[in-house]
């Protein structure tokens, strides 16, 4: 049993735990929960102490030989990203005991949750294919659980089944992509696997393109993105969870996992930064005209993902994650802000919000903090991070990388574009919710529980410090290091360059500025265009006629089919029979001799028969 | 023991033949007269023939068997219950069913078959009769010390048919 | 003697025993065929056990106990027929079809 296993291992369990004896009260539940996910931040400290990064931990796993299941690898990319998973994990846990203060189900939801958490740690330290796809399908399944946690509400119900759905179609890419990638390297260790892929392109391309359909659904890139702005209705701590720990965080994770196969495969990721360009610039856009709070995060958060999923196009894994990384703790704290003001005010919808500042103090200060941060404001982490990405598209423009050029031109314009108009969204979503009149003491909002604002206060530290990490070599670049599948050493520092720097300020003032600007004209009244964006460019109603009616029609077919052939020939077999016993029964009229007749004839028949075959 | 032909025949063989003949002719009297009573004398017939070709076969404690149980019990049995069921005295046309036809042809087919196998068999097989006598010493002998234990469940199973017989026979309005 | 002699008369008796049993309409007579049946399977044991020159006696034994087992086989049936006849009057066979199923 490695250490990385027991961390995988320890949220199961408490996950089990919390389903058996939760039940009987909701602070054994939340006791449980917390212990489990502390005693894995506990495991991952411990692991990130022993500098996985210089020497990476292997666990051989169990059964030895042909197919070594629950093989861990721990570097330095695991070791950290364990490290923020189970950091957002436990401040959700703690957050989620006073949020779902009034929750009938707490118990089965805080286990979910640890559940969640056990099932993204194992893809973090997966050092075996098959640990991967396990990991991967049990968060698809705890995804579906916890959106439709409300499952009274139609819409959570539509919202789960629907996050189930469109990441599946991923699934069954990715699945297909490992068993290629298996198949063809002959073994399930991750490592082996790997590096046997990237000396074979053909190979390389075939399980990285299969993979990436996964990783689109998982990290809600287009056109697979459709599940992540309706799993809203799921409690906001499970947004923050999915938005910043777990699910989208795995699909950029599996990337940087195998990234030598993927830089093995251009084409692969030339796709990837086209679509990340897309959903990027796409997603943003959507997100300012949207009229829920919780909305314009979601579709934030699709477009921050596309910003990863370019860093990776553009061979920077280190920005990628670091990006990451930077963004999972700013948008779990505005996540359980956003979470704090709902509490609060009892909705989440936009034109019930405003004037909130005094009422809610702290939650009003770190909120705008991860705006600031979401945005890429100096000197939070956002802004590094972010900068980071447009450093290596602008490298990519240059030619420094396995791509063509004019994708790395792509990715720059359309970033920095993007960079507006994510200001844009922040800034309107910060005036619609805290500007404006303020509310009288009457109308009974103040400020939510200690053990809801603390970890938003927990958070707004790496939300604010977390950037200057990067700016040393031997620090965070170095501790993202994936040394199981590369050489150490690779490793470089994490600076803005002053061209994107000011490209992005311009940026973000002329965004912030235009949401001012029209700050009275907007948003209450959408025009046409405006509901047609707010809906997601129509995409909903694309995959209504492109995928669901297509397939509403072929289930008519097969019902039909089921019906007039398959049923018809099954009671058909029936009548047959009745009919042919009735033809057989004919002789039979109770007449006793005619029976002894037939019995006697039988008789000599197989004498005869049987005399003949002995003399023949 | 020379093998010889059927066509040379001893006087066993000659004895046999006509008890056998008798049998046969007897037989075939029961299952074709007209008159029920006359099936049972034909019967009689029929059996005692046959008892006497046990005893040409050496075969004395079963030739009287035979003459004691069927001639006498079985035969008379079946009279009474001739009696019983106001058996019609005289020649009656109903006593042979439709399908005539079918039952000689199954019957016949059955014979030929079984004949054409016994003398494919055994035709040239001879039976060396001298010196055996299963009188009733030697049955007793052979009956109670080596097959006591069918012997026994069979008595069981007589007990059990007579009393079963007059449990049916019993009329509906003294049970 | 000849064992093929035994044998024949012991398959005519069966042979007419057969026709008897699927062509007689009363039950009686039926039961007259079957005792013929025995009786030709009883000729056979007994020429078999002859042949073999049995120590034991196991044909003959045999017979014996066919002949206990068609006595029993004899009240039992009279009773049942009785029954029949006191039930409907008659004894022949072929208007005793009740049991079998009409035909659907």
């Amino acid at each position: 049993m490695t250490a990385a296993l027991l961390m995988v291992l320890v949220p199961a369990v408490a996950a089990l735990l919390g389903l058996l004896l939760g039940g009987m009260s909701r602070p054994l539940a939340a006791a449980i929960a917390v212990g489990g996910t502390a005693s894995a931040l506990g495991v991952a400290l411990y692991l990130a102490l022993l500098e996985p990064w210089a020497e990476p931990l292997i666990g051989t796993g169990f059964g030895e030989g042909t197919l070594p299941l629950g093989a861990t690898v721990v570097d330095g990319l695991a070791s950290t990203v364990a490290l923020m998973v189970c950091f957002v994990s436990l401040l959700v846990q703690i957050y989620s005991i006073g949020y779902m203060r009034e929750e009938p189900r707490y118990s089965s939801y805080a286990a979910f949750i640890s559940l969640f958490t056990a099932a993204m740690l194992a893809v973090v330290v997966a050092g075996d294919l098959l640990l991967l796809v396990i990991g991967w399908e049990v968060m698809g399944l705890c995804s579906y659980l916890l959106i439709g946690q409300r499952w009274e509400q139609e819409e959570a119900r539509r919202a789960a089944v629907k996050a189930f759905l469109v990441t599946k179609i991923g699934d069954i890419g990715f699945i297909i992509g490992i068993v290629v990638l298996i198949g063809a390297t002959a073994t399930t260790l991750l490592p082996d696997a790997v590096r046997a892929a990237a000396d074979d392109p053909t190979v390389a391309t075939v399980a990285s393109g299969l993979i990436l359909l996964g990783v689109l659904g998982k990290s809600a890139q287009f056109p697979l993105h459709a599940w992540l702005p309706d799993a809203m209705a799921g409690p906001s701590p499970v947004s923050a969870l999915i938005h910043a720990a777990t699910m989208v965080a795995a699909g950029v994770y599996v990337v940087a996992r195998l990234y030598p196969m993927y830089l093995a495969a251009p084409a692969i990721l030339t796709a990837m930064a086209v679509i990340a360009c897309v959903t990027m610039l796409g997603a943003a856009v959507i997100a300012v005209v949207q009229d829920d709070l919780k909305r314009v995060l979601a579709w934030s958060t699709v477009s921050q993902l596309a910003y990863m999923v370019a860093a990776l196009a553009l061979g920077a894994r280190d920005a990628a994650i670091f990006h990451m990384l930077s963004h999972a703790f700013s948008k779990a704290l505005l996540f359980l802000a956003a979470g704090a003001v709902i509490h609060a005010v009892g909705s989440g919808a936009l034109r019930e919000l405003g004037g909130l500042r005094r009422s809610m103090p702290v939650t009003f200060i770190t909120m705008t903090i991860g705006l600031l941060a979401l945005v890429g404001v100096f000197p939070l982490a956002g802004f590094f991070s972010k900068e980071s990405v447009l450093v290596a598209a602008e490298h990519a423009a240059h030619g420094d990388a396995e791509v063509a050029s004019w994708v790395g031109w792509t990715v720059l314009v359309v970033s920095i574009l993007t960079i507006a108009v994510t200001a844009a969204y922040a800034q309107r979503l910060w005036l619609l919710t805290w500007s404006g009149p303020r509310r009288d003491s009457s109308s009974g909002v103040r400020e939510v529980p200690a053990v809801m604002f603390v970890p938003l206060v927990v958070l707004v530290v790496p939300a604010v410090v977390f950037g200057f990490s990067a700016l040393e070599r031997a620090w965070l670049p170095t501790w993202i290091q994936a040394t199981v599948t590369e050489p150490l050493g690779t490793a470089e520092a994490l600076r803005p360059e002053v061209a994107t720097v000011v490209l992005s300020v311009v940026a973000v003032i002329v965004g912030a500025g235009a949401a001012l600007v029209f700050r009275h004209r907007e948003t209450f009244a959408r025009g046409r265009a405006g509901s047609f964006v707010a809906a997601g460019f129509g995409f909903d109603a694309v995959y209504q006629g492109l995928v669901v009616r297509p397939f509403l029609v072929v289930v008519g077919w097969v019902t039909a089919f089921d019906r007039s052939a398959i049923q018809r020939s099954v009671s058909g077999v029936g009548v047959g029979t009745l009919r042919a016993g009735s033809l057989l029964q004919r002789p039979y009229r109770g007449d006793v001799q005619r029976y002894v007749s037939s019995a006697v004839t039988a008789v000599v028949v197989a004498i005869v028969v049987m005399l003949v075959a002995i003399a023949t | 023991m020379s093998e010889r032909s059927l066509l040379s025949p001893t006087g066993v063989d000659i004895a046999f033949t006509l008890l056998g003949l008798v049998a046969v002719a007897a037989a075939l009297m029961v299952v074709t007269t007209k008159q029920i009573v006359h099936a049972a004398l034909w019967l009689v017939v029929s059996l005692g023939a046959v008892a006497g070709c046990y005893l040409v076969l050496t075969a004395e404690f079963v030739a009287w068997m035979q003459v004691l149980i069927y001639l006498g019990a079985v035969v008379v049995l079946l009279l009474f219950g001739m009696m019983l069921t106001r058996a019609p005295i005289g020649p009656s046309e109903e006593l042979t069913g439709a399908n005539r036809v079918v039952s000689l042809f199954a019957a016949l087919a059955i014979t030929a078959v079984l004949g054409v196998l016994i003398v494919d068999a055994f035709a040239t097989t001879m039976i060396d009769i001298d010196g055996q006598k299963s009188t009733a010493s030697v049955m007793g002998a052979s009956l109670f010390r080596y097959w006591v234990l069918p012997f026994e469940a069979l008595s069981v199973l007589l007990l059990s048919a007579l009393v079963g017989a007059i449990a049916l026979s019993q009329s509906d309005e003294e049970a | 003697m000849h064992l093929s002699l035994p044998l024949l008369l012991s398959v005519s008796l069966f042979g007419i025993g057969v026709y008897g049993l699927l062509v007689r309409r009363n039950a009686i007579l039926i039961l007259m065929s079957v005792e013929l049946m025995l009786n030709g399977v009883n000729v056979s044991l007994v020429a078999f056990d002859v042949y073999w020159a049995d120590v034991l006696h196991a044909g003959q034994s045999m017979v014996i106990f066919v002949i206990t087992i068609a006595a029993a086989e004899i009240g039992l049936g009279l009773a049942i027929l009785l029954l029949l006849f006191r039930a409907r009057r008659t004894i022949a066979i072929d208007e005793a079809t009740e049991l079998h199923e009409e035909a659907s």
